[in-house]
């Protein structure tokens, strides 16, 4: 008797969302084991996971939703330029850039005083058009000259990195330390905190609604795939660019286009980060939201309401494994439990079959 | 049978093979012998059955009944590393490398018996005598992924004859060969007979067998018309009428012609095109004085420093069938997508309805009237992921407006897709259940009536009844005639001639990315068509006389014009 | 408009945290009188540098202050930063040590929602009226220290270059620079001090590549400011001198070739600002240690320590008796940068005898009840070759 892989031609509902679940718990299960191997009671550390990253009252869930909002935006970007089968993993860099352009906008562009309602969309818009213009240099020499997007893309988070510590370090350099100065108040993305005089409860959530903007973008997302002529186009180019081109459609253009509005996506999310959360940009604020978000577009099969629901998860993941301490071990269970989701992920799509 | 007698047994003999797919008989009973030393060309159209038989021969298929002999002992190869070990090697059309090794770690791959540690310059050195011996040259350190396809023939060549093949087995060889290439690869084949190696090789190019070959099995579908026949006794026009499936004419003379297969018994043989080919209305000729709805003038398209087209110039009327017959791989493909924007001509000019289009997109040949369907109904017309109305509304989704700009109107889409379904008797369970979902004729009626949806001016369809039953064939046969008949030029590009016969009004032959030959209907003669077809042309540029005088003298059928690659070097000629 | 905004977000937490059940317990803590400290890292304990030595100095608070400690390493200075933070003040932690430059935000938003929890920020220059503050140890008087070892086993070897690798041209890192590079020049007053900027606090691979860069210039000795001992073990490998930087162990993989190390010993400070707010005698205030409180310690010259091989036998005495004085709180920082003073193109930057002020050390401005700097930390002393990347 031999074991063998077959795909599954029409995965069943039960399998397309039990296969995850199976592997979470699997995951979570092998988890345990790994900390009980440690010495660590793992019953309590997990409790202590879930409790700070998802039970545990209004700050444990407005944690988690601040860190899910630039996973979902970035998760937005490269699901959508997945859908076009465009390996956009520069989102991380097109995010830096993001967060440097609405950085330049607040402390170089606009005076002090100008009113947040107009600060704060010219920010976002400026977050946008730096992610787009990053996205749209491996677009263009992937349409142009055939070069791969993965290694361009990939690149390109590094030029961004460096070019954001030149302008932390020295151009926009508060005095001379590593930081630009503090954004004007008004231009701070508006947070639930801000409604403690009023209900003092509301105090210490640091939730901003950069988290209401990547929901809208969700739909917006879902709207533009399942419901426009663009959405149709990136459809069957990401099915088969060699159908998409039978069909008259402009193949080319739309590989710019797709990485023009996948790298702004990611750049908003740098936008929001520093108006939202930082209030100035400074050296490593971002943990690498951008890779993670690969990850996430993947494990949500690039469905915009999965990728919002996958967000949430794994930044209450995220922020809960920072109840264990020390950190490799947190990070050791990040892996385990991904790597199963992942892996059970490929029985949701083939499954194994006994031959005689 | 006297004749056998005197003949040294065969190192491969395939008796009475038959492979049955479902729902496919493609090997009927077929025999073949290979003896050491000895060239063996199989030969027939596309779908004839060669490449089962060979995948018999090679291990990759196993036969359902028959008997493989090596050296005169049956066989049963349960893998083709039980025709390896038995001497037999095969080199398939793509040679099957990998692409990031070097040449020789490609050679030296999967032999048995290598040692632990590669002493890589001792592995070389070792076969070196070999390659010279072949004349073959090889820089064994470069990766194979930088060779062109000759040099990748070759070290397909080498790693088959590393593992110590008596027996080599070579489907088309010469089909992505250059004719420098092929010339060359054609001497190391003489070579390696001499040396006692047999060879059995797939081709469609006649002056190629010719030259090469001492004898000749022909394959018509699933049978063969001549088995094993010394390549002297047969002339190349007869070749090309067997393979096209007239009976041979000069067969006569051959004294197994009693084994020949009687062809009348096959039911949609010619006869049954003849039949076919009656009922068929004469060209209206409806837009004779009208300008052509698609032309081409001059058009050479490259690729990879290749001609794939060279010169082609076609103008289609109005109302008229013009079809392209000729064996597959022979630049229909290229021509087919320059006629419909898909690939853009390296020189020379495509116009549609007068309007020149040659740089521009597919969506601009669309848009001034032309359809398409691809050959490639998978990866091309319709993709495996794509739901049906997807399929339905490929090239219509722009016209299907939703109420807000930029949005497709879903039930429109469905009503649309819907349409077609029914209009062109699809069966299906539903707009939005995937196209795999499709048998491939039902998939087909769908891409035809998508195009024809568009009510087109000038349709192109390429291989259209390819894999289709006989119910499926018919109605689509029927639906490009119709689409005829209501004044929409038609471009028909099929390897199956019986098909372009069927349907044409006209006719043209390409072979090697050429036009050679052009018919009017009543002027069609299928004999000549087939030779024209396996490269038996006059009149090709480069011919000289001398190399005429040479061809013969070897071929030994003075009638036939030789084919321009050929080397005209005699056979087992001196090493350079 | 916005607040309505606000407010669904707000119901949507609500809502969700009702969802996701539980009511929040912080039982976790077994008894709730025990005084807690609580550390927030950057980086990995294990990183052998910076977040290390603070660990080390958590741990001496553990033992000799008798007090519960916790510590989370390895967040990020955005959004998790805040949220670390916020957390370990809701968990009744009493005193929380922030260790980076970058937590100094996040540190002063959560001190002003927690009033009754004491916020000390590492690294940086905020603070407030009643419960934040910031902490600060003179490293200079350190470098200086190593400056003229270094300067000394030059001359041994008759070179006249030492390399220097540095992370980024900021206030913090100038200053130790310049100290070094004074330090140099006590014992060889025509050494030359060749810098390399890498842009990186810890990057192995560019700071191993700025090592050798200074090695192939002629450096004799190399010294970093960087976090990973990577420069050192290129300077041994080269048969040269090197001199390492934040932790003890700094020196630990080529004792042999290894001149000191200047590092961090945050212990007894981290105890004295315990005890302090134990008794209620603390108070927010811009913290910035001497020698004589130990926070900064010479490797080889300590109590129980003894000088490495390389040191020149002829400058041991001089060090010993300099860092003595330092101890004991005689030879300060402001001693270090004592006038006269020249910047390396020339230009003179302090009149004899003249001193810098606290302000002009760290290049503060623009604070409040603070002066501004008037000689700000933002050149480069005579000696050094290399320029500080334009504004």
């Amino acid at each position: 008797m031999r074991l063998r892989v077959e795909p599954r031609l029409v995965p069943s509902r039960l399998v397309r969302f039990g296969a995850p679940v199976t592997g979470l718990l699997a995951g979570l299960l092998l988890s345990a084991g790994m900390l009980e191997l440690f010495g660590i009671s793992s019953p309590r550390a997990l409790a202590a996971i879930v409790q700070s990253g998802f039970a545990g009252g209004l700050y444990a869930i407005s944690d988690t939703l601040t860190v899910a909002t630039p996973l979902i935006l970035c998760g937005l970007a490269c699901a959508l330029a997945f859908k076009a089968r465009l390996w956009n993993v520069g989102a991380e860099g097109q995010l830096f850039l993001g967060a440097w352009a609405a950085t330049g906008v607040a402390i170089a562009l606009l005076p002090e005083g100008t009113p947040g309602w107009l600060a704060i969309p010219a920010m976002a818009a400026a977050g946008f058009a730096a992610g787009a213009a990053w996205g749209a240099v491996p677009g263009a020499l992937k349409a142009r000259f055939g070069t791969s997007e993965i290694l361009t893309s990939l690149m390109l988070v590094y030029v961004a990195a460096h070019w954001n510590n030149y302008f932390i370090y020295s151009a926009w350099s508060d005095r001379g330390f590593q930081m630009t100065r503090l954004f004007p108040r008004a231009f701070w993305l508006p947070r639930v905190a801000d409604l403690a005089s009023i209900w003092p409860g509301a105090a210490g959530l640091t939730l901003h609604v950069g988290f209401f903007l990547a929901l809208l973008l969700a739909a917006a997302f879902w709207f533009v795939m399942f419901r426009t002529r663009f959405g149709f186009e990136l459809k069957v180019s990401g099915i088969s660019e060699k159908t998409a081109h039978y069909a008259g459609m402009p193949v080319k253009r739309n590989i710019v286009l797709v990485l023009v509005l996948s790298g702004g996506l990611a750049g908003l999310a740098g936008a929001c980060e520093v108006a939202g959360v930082v209030h100035r940009l400074q050296e490593n604020f971002l943990p690498g939201y951008g890779f993670t978000a690969i990850l996430v577009a993947w494990l949500a099969r690039l469905n915009p309401a999965a990728i919002v629901l996958v967000s949430f998860l794994l930044s209450g993941l995220l922020v809960g494994a920072r109840e264990v301490q020390p950190s490799g071990i947190a990070m050791m269970l990040q892996g385990i439990v991904l790597t199963c989701v992942v892996a059970a992920d490929f029985f949701s799509s083939n499954r194994i079959r006994r031959v005689p | 049978m006297d004749v056998l007698v005197n003949i040294p047994p065969a190192l491969l003999s395939l008796d009475a093979i038959c492979v049955e797919f479902p729902g496919v008989l493609a090997c009927d009973r077929v025999n073949l012998a290979l003896r050491a030393g000895e060239i063996h060309a199989l030969v027939g159209e596309n779908g004839a059955g060669k490449s089962t038989l060979m995948h018999c021969a090679a291990g990759v298929v196993r036969p359902t009944s028959g008997t493989i002999r090596v050296g005169g002992a049956a066989v049963r190869f349960a893998s083709p590393q039980d025709a390896q070990a038995a001497g037999i090697a095969m080199v398939f059309q793509n040679f099957l490398l990998v692409e990031r090794l070097s040449v020789l770690d490609n050679v030296i791959l999967g032999s048995r018996g290598l040692p632990p540690v590669l002493a890589r310059k001792r592995l070389a050195s070792a076969i070196e005598p070999v390659c010279t011996r072949l004349g073959i040259e090889l820089d064994w350190t470069r990766p194979v992924e930088s060779l062109s396809a000759g040099e990748k023939q070759k070290v397909a060549l080498v790693r088959a004859l590393y593992r110590e093949a008596k027996i080599l087995i070579l489907d088309e060889p010469t089909a992505v060969l250059t004719s420098d290439e092929s010339d060359k690869l054609l001497e190391t084949m003489r070579r390696l007979a001499a040396d006692g190696v047999a060879i059995l090789f797939v081709s469609h190019k006649l002056p190629e067998i010719r030259s090469v070959a001492d004898s000749i099995t022909v394959m018509h579908r699933g049978r063969a018309v001549a088995e094993s026949m010394p390549a002297r006794d047969i002339s190349a026009e007869e070749v090309a009428r067997l393979m096209v499936g007239l009976r041979a004419e000069t067969a006569a003379r051959d004294k197994r012609e009693a084994s020949l297969p009687a062809w009348s018994g096959l039911g949609a043989g010619p006869a049954a095109g003849d039949k076919r080919e009656a009922s068929l209305p004469a060209w209206s000729g409806l837009g004779a004085g009208a300008a052509p709805l698609l032309r081409l003038d001059s058009v050479t398209l490259r690729v990879d420093g290749h001609d794939r087209l060279s010169q082609v110039s076609l103008s289609l009327r109005p109302g008229e069938i013009l079809g392209i017959a000729g064996v597959s791989g022979n630049g229909q493909k290229e021509l087919v997508s320059v006629c419909a924007g898909v690939m853009r001509p390296t020189s020379g000019t495509v116009s549609v309805r007068s309007r020149d289009l040659t740089r521009r997109s597919p969506r601009d040949f669309f848009e001034a009237g032309l359809c398409y369907v691809s050959e490639d109904r998978y990866g091309e017309a319709s993709a495996p992921q794509l739901n049906l109305a997807d399929c339905a509304c490929l090239k219509g989704y722009r016209t299907l407006r939703g109420p807000l700009p930029g949005t497709i109107d879903l039930a429109a889409m469905s009503g649309f897709a819907e349409r077609i379904l029914d209009t062109f008797h699809v069966r299906h369970s539903g707009a939005w259940a995937p196209t795999t979902s499709l048998s491939g004729g039902n998939l087909q009626k769908l891409i035809l009536g998508r195009e024809l949806s568009h009510d087109p001016a000038v349709l192109v369809v390429h291989q259209p009844t390819q894999g289709l039953d006989l119910a499926s064939t018919e109605f689509v046969c029927e639906e490009i005639r119709r689409q005829a008949a209501t004044g929409t030029a038609v471009l028909l590009v099929s390897s199956d001639l019986d098909e372009v016969l069927r349907l044409s009004h006209r006719l043209l032959v390409i072979y090697r990315g050429r036009f050679v030959g052009g018919f009017e209907r009543e002027q069609i003669d299928r004999a000549r068509v087939g030779a024209l077809m396996a490269g038996l042309t006059a009149g090709t540029p480069g011919t000289g006389p001398d190399e005429k005088g040479a061809q013969r003298s070897r071929a030994g059928a003075s009638d036939l014009p030789p084919e321009p690659s050929v080397s005209p070097r005699p056979r087992n000629g001196g090493a350079s | 408009m916005v607040r309505i905004l606000l407010f669904g977000l707000a119901a949507l937490l609500a809502a969700s945290s009702l969802v996701g059940c539980s009511k929040q317990d912080s039982t976790s803590q077994a008894d709730g009188d025990d005084f807690q400290v609580a550390f927030v890292y950057v980086g990995p304990v294990g990183d052998g540098g910076w977040t290390y030595a603070h660990n080390e100095g958590r741990l001496y608070l553990e033992k000799n202050a008798g007090v519960k400690t916790t510590m989370v390493e390895n967040i990020a200075e955005g959004a998790e930063a805040e949220q670390a933070i916020r957390n370990l003040a809701r968990k009744e932690n009493d005193v929380i040590f922030t260790t980076s430059f970058g937590f100094m935000d996040p540190t002063e938003a959560v001190a002003q929602e927690f009033p009754n929890v004491k916020f000390i920020h590492v690294t940086g220059f905020k603070k407030n009226s009643t419960n934040f503050a910031n902490l600060m140890g003179a490293m200079e008087s350190m470098r200086y220290l190593a400056g003229m070892i270094a300067g000394a086993r030059a001359t041994e070897d008759d070179s006249r270059i030492i390399g220097a690798v540095e992370p980024f041209p900021i206030a913090e890192v100038i200053r130790l620079l310049n100290a070094f590079a004074l330090g140099v020049r006590v014992t060889c007053p025509d050494c030359q001090i060749h810098i390399r900027w890498i842009n990186s606090w810890f990057d192995p691979v560019r700071e191993k590549e700025a090592a050798q860069s200074l090695l192939e210039a002629g450096a004799d000795v190399i010294v970093t400011g960087c976090d990973s001992p990577g420069p050192v073990v290129a300077a041994a490998q080269a048969g040269k001198w090197g001199i390492g930087y934040d932790s003890m162990n700094a020196c630990a993989s080529v004792p042999e070739r290894c001149l000191t190390a200047t590092y961090w010993n945050w212990g007894p400070v981290y105890a004295d600002m315990v005890r302090q707010i134990r008794e209620g005698t603390w108070k927010p205030a811009d913290y910035y240690f001497e020698a004589d409180s130990g926070i900064v310690a010479l490797l080889g010259f300590e109590e129980g320590q003894t000088p490495a091989a390389g040191v020149p036998a002829s400058v041991v005495p001089k060090i010993k008796d300099l860092h003595a004085r330092m101890k004991k709180g005689e030879f300060t920082r402001f001693d270090v940068f004592r006038g006269p003073l020249r910047d390396n193109r020339g230009k003179e930057i302090l009149s004899a005898d003249a001193k810098l002020t606290q302000e002009d050390l760290e290049g503060l401005s623009k604070l409040p009840d603070r002066p501004d700097c008037t000689v700000c930390m933002g050149w480069l002393v005579e000696g050094i070759v290399g320029t500080i990347p334009a504004r």
